[in-house]
């Protein structure tokens, strides 16, 4: 075949191009295969490894603090500030959620633990809406070490640091793991929405997203 | 009649034998170190099946201050099961339950959950002085609760760090998502790798035809111009 010089070079150029954009894409593909899906969502399982290095302690706990209701959450590595509300269960058992209609509060259960006391605390809100995300749609993403404060109504703050993140699937759900203490003498906090796969058939998601933290300050708002 | 009714009674308890061993892992059983229970809370009084795997022997025991008194477990295709008792005057909260077997004592332990008896959250034993605030059943659409007007029962505790549960703990998952933010699950989109390389092909056959196209269209110039 007699190409001239000039279409031979562009040839060579394009086909290095492929090859280059090829390995590239081969790359990007097995990063993704082996790393798994991104912070956001993170899969079943214990993912509080991924935040700061195992080797590194976290804060020793504080001493439970005088009893008070909650009345906000801040978490300051997810911009978010919420009102914090009281709830009962559902008749199911479920600590109730705020109600989609008001999808950026945060529900916490009142006849349990109140944050800064001795015990597990726990509050709820939802991930998204029908159509939205809402308060929690970040919480996945915490990680260990990461703090969060809860405003009182007697003006003080309580602070807690995030020691576990995790995805419990609903149908092997250990209620005594997410909602009881993991340490005595501790003020513990639990943060609960959904997550894993959502499950259009059902209408649901098919996991929690739960994470635990203990009360490692405390301060005035 | 009496001997037509035992021989019911006891094929109907052979068909719940026989059905055990296929059915027994389908059932929502919570796992707490290698001891399973369901239901996965109990109430006072009730009935609550024990299973354990791991236990080499014919028998072993299952041991709690919750239960009415030691459960032996028998042996069954999967491993050791038992229908226990718990106790009627139990308190909700959980319980360490304990097995024995292969001659040792505490080869595995689970915590029993046993949540209150009638449905409500309010506690029997709430003192009279305190009555509760008004619209507290129904607070659900009222908008955002007063944190400061919940706890009519703050002056029970001098010090917050005495505290106790006053209602049943929570046993059931979050309904906590309505779906309309969902992440796909990694195997649903393409994916940013998978377009790169589809794109990738476009370009190379896009390429090759047009440099086909140039070096025809070159030789085709060459040959007529002659």
């Amino acid at each position: 075949m007699s190409s001239e010089p000039r279409t031979r070079g562009h040839g060579r150029l394009l086909t290095g191009a492929a090859w280059a954009i090829l390995l590239l894409a081969l790359w990007l593909w097995g990063r993704e295969a082996t790393e798994g899906p991104s912070a956001g969502a993170p899969a079943t399982g214990d993912v509080a490894a991924a935040g700061r290095p195992p080797g590194r302690a976290l804060p020793p706990p504080h001493r439970p603090l005088p009893g008070a209701p909650p009345s906000a959450l801040t978490i300051r590595t997810l911009g978010l500030h919420a009102p914090v509300e009281g709830h009962g269960l559902t008749p199911q058992g479920a600590v109730e959620p705020p109600p989609y209609q008001r999808p950026g509060a945060v529900a916490w259960y009142r006849d349990g633990t109140r944050p800064g006391s001795r015990g597990a605390a726990v509050l709820v809100g939802h991930v998204d809406t029908e159509r939205a995300p809402a308060v929690f749609y970040d919480l996945g993403s915490l990680r260990r070490g990461d703090t969060v404060s809860i405003d009182r109504a007697d003006g003080s703050t309580a602070d807690f640091t995030v020691e576990e993140v995790s995805v419990v699937a609903k149908d092997r759900f250990d209620p005594v793991r997410v909602y009881g203490p993991h340490h005595r003498d501790r003020a513990e906090l639990r943060l609960i929405t959904c997550g894993g796969e959502y499950d259009r058939d059902r209408h649901s998601y098919r996991a929690n997203v739960v994470v635990s933290a203990y009360l490692t300050g405390s301060g005035r708002h | 009649m009496l001997s037509v009714r035992s021989a019911l009674c006891g094929a109907l308890t052979l068909l719940a034998f026989g059905a055990v061993p296929a059915h027994a892992l389908d059932e929502p059983y919570i796992r707490v170190g290698a001891v399973d229970f369901y239901p996965v809370a109990s109430r006072p009084g009730s009935e609550v099946k024990i299973r354990v795997s791991g236990c080499m022997g014919e028998r072993a025991t299952a041991v709690s201050e919750a239960l009415v008194a030691r459960a032996p477990l028998a042996r069954d295709a999967i491993g050791h099961v038992a229908d226990a008792t718990v106790r009627s005057d139990v308190r909700p909260g959980s319980y360490p339950v304990r097995i024995d077997c292969d001659g040792h004592d505490g080869v595995a332990r689970g915590e029993l959950t046993v949540v209150e008896h009638d449905g409500r959250d309010r506690h029997h034993h709430e003192p009279d002085s305190y009555p509760a605030p008004p619209g507290r059943e129904d607070a659900r659409e009222d908008g955002r609760e007063d944190g400061g007007r919940e706890d009519s029962r703050e002056d029970d505790f001098s010090e917050g760090e005495h505290e106790r549960h006053e209602g049943r703990m929570p046993v059931a998952p979050e309904p906590a998502g309505g779906g309309g933010a969902a992440r796909m699950a990694p195997d649903d989109a393409p994916g940013m790798p998978g377009l790169i390389v589809g794109g990738t092909g476009v370009l190379i056959a896009g390429g090759l035809i047009w440099h086909r196209r140039r070096g025809n269209a070159a030789d085709g110039n060459d040959t007529g111009k002659r």
